[in-house]
């Protein structure tokens, strides 16, 4: 029975020592994802960035910070569209960042570039840039929303990951409590009935065995009565050996006393 | 073995250290012989004599499970 108190114990603290292994991997997962949406937001504020600053004629700058920020965003890009496979709401709301990237922003900073560096010096050239540039802050602003969503999610993911584990953690220190406590109870009852198996026969046998020593060798009657419990162990073999030493006893006493007693007669 | 050791076996699980006596005085006063000169021929006479003394000193039942363990000694080679 303590071994089935145990087995099952184990078996419990093991089941809940999976979930939260579980709930860890996805709570890693949802932390990646949310570094790289971040990664991808920060790439789409330097290109904005970047693009004011070429706007600005640090046109040099403008094109280090817009390539760099590639350099951040493709990578970001490609683990979101993997992470986010079996996740169809963010992936859907992720894909929408992607198509505003390539079809509002990529345009407007390719016409910002074709109108910064044409010849022309006109007015209607810096209200023709401005205007691609209110696109582009307007499609980085909409893009920014829409990371925002995915991170949050993902962040209340964390934290619902979080909750679950610690659930876990706290179910299995309750089981460990509670079979504890189950197997001392279990195996303290275990040690008096087993204590009492032993202690009962020995305390009889101890009492016949005064009552033998002081003369009274008609204890051979209440060893019969009282001690007649099959053991099947040492305390078999001991009521045994004493049961014979009272019949030596009973057997010496007959004997010495036919030495001036009548023999026994033909049956 | 010899038929004494055999005898003495068999009653030293009942009588323990009163075996050795308790053969010799029933040899002695039934058979008129010493355990030592005990033989297979011997047995139903000495069996029948041990479950007497046996009974009167512990009672028919273990003079009973005595006498068929001397009883058997006739079956041994």
């Amino acid at each position: 029975m303590i071994v089935a108190l145990f087995v099952a114990a184990g078996a419990a603290i093991t089941y809940n020592t999976l979930q939260m292994a579980d709930l860890q991997n996805t709570a890693k997962t949802q932390l990646e994802i949310n570094n790289n949406a971040y990664a991808y937001q920060q790439g789409l504020d330097q290109i904005q960035f970047g693009t004011l600053m070429y706007a600005s004629d640090n046109t040099t700058q403008g094109e280090t910070i817009i390539v760099n920020s590639a350099d951040i965003m493709q990578p970001a890009q490609t683990y979101l569209v993997s992470a986010l496979a079996d996740n169809s709401s963010l992936l859907t709301e992720f894909n929408q960042v992607v198509n505003l990237d390539q079809n509002q922003i990529n345009t407007a900073i390719s016409q910002v570039y074709s109108l910064s560096i044409g010849n022309e010096n006109s007015s209607q050239k810096y209200v023709d840039i401005w205007t691609q540039l209110s696109v582009l802050m307007n499609a980085v602003a909409q893009a920014d929303a829409k990371l925002v969503d995915v991170r949050s999610t993902t962040l209340a993911n964390v934290e619902s990951a979080n909750t679950d584990a610690k659930n876990y953690a706290n179910m299995s220190l309750i089981v460990a409590v509670v079979f504890l406590a189950l197997i001392s109870v279990v195996s303290a009852a275990l040690a008096v009935v087993m204590g009492k198996r032993i202690t009962g026969p020995l305390k009889k046998l101890a009492d016949i065995a005064h009552k033998v020593s002081v003369g009274d060798l008609n204890q051979r009657f209440y060893l019969k009565q009282n001690i007649d419990i099959k053991t099947g162990d040492e305390i078999d073999e001991l009521v045994d050996a004493f049961r014979r030493m009272v019949n030596a006893f009973r057997m010496t006493a007959a004997l010495s006393g036919e030495e001036e007693a009548p023999q026994e007669t033909q049956p | 073995m010899t038929v004494e050791q055999d005898f003495l076996a068999v009653l030293a699980e009942d009588l323990g250290p009163a075996a050795k006596i308790f053969l010799l005085r029933q040899c002695r006063s039934h058979l008129n012989k010493e355990p030592s000169m005990l033989e297979k021929s011997d047995i139903d006479n000495l069996a029948k004599w041990c479950h007497i003394g046996i009974q009167t000193a512990l009672g028919a039942q273990i003079a009973d499970k005595v006498q068929k363990g001397l009883l058997a000694l006739k079956q041994e080679p």
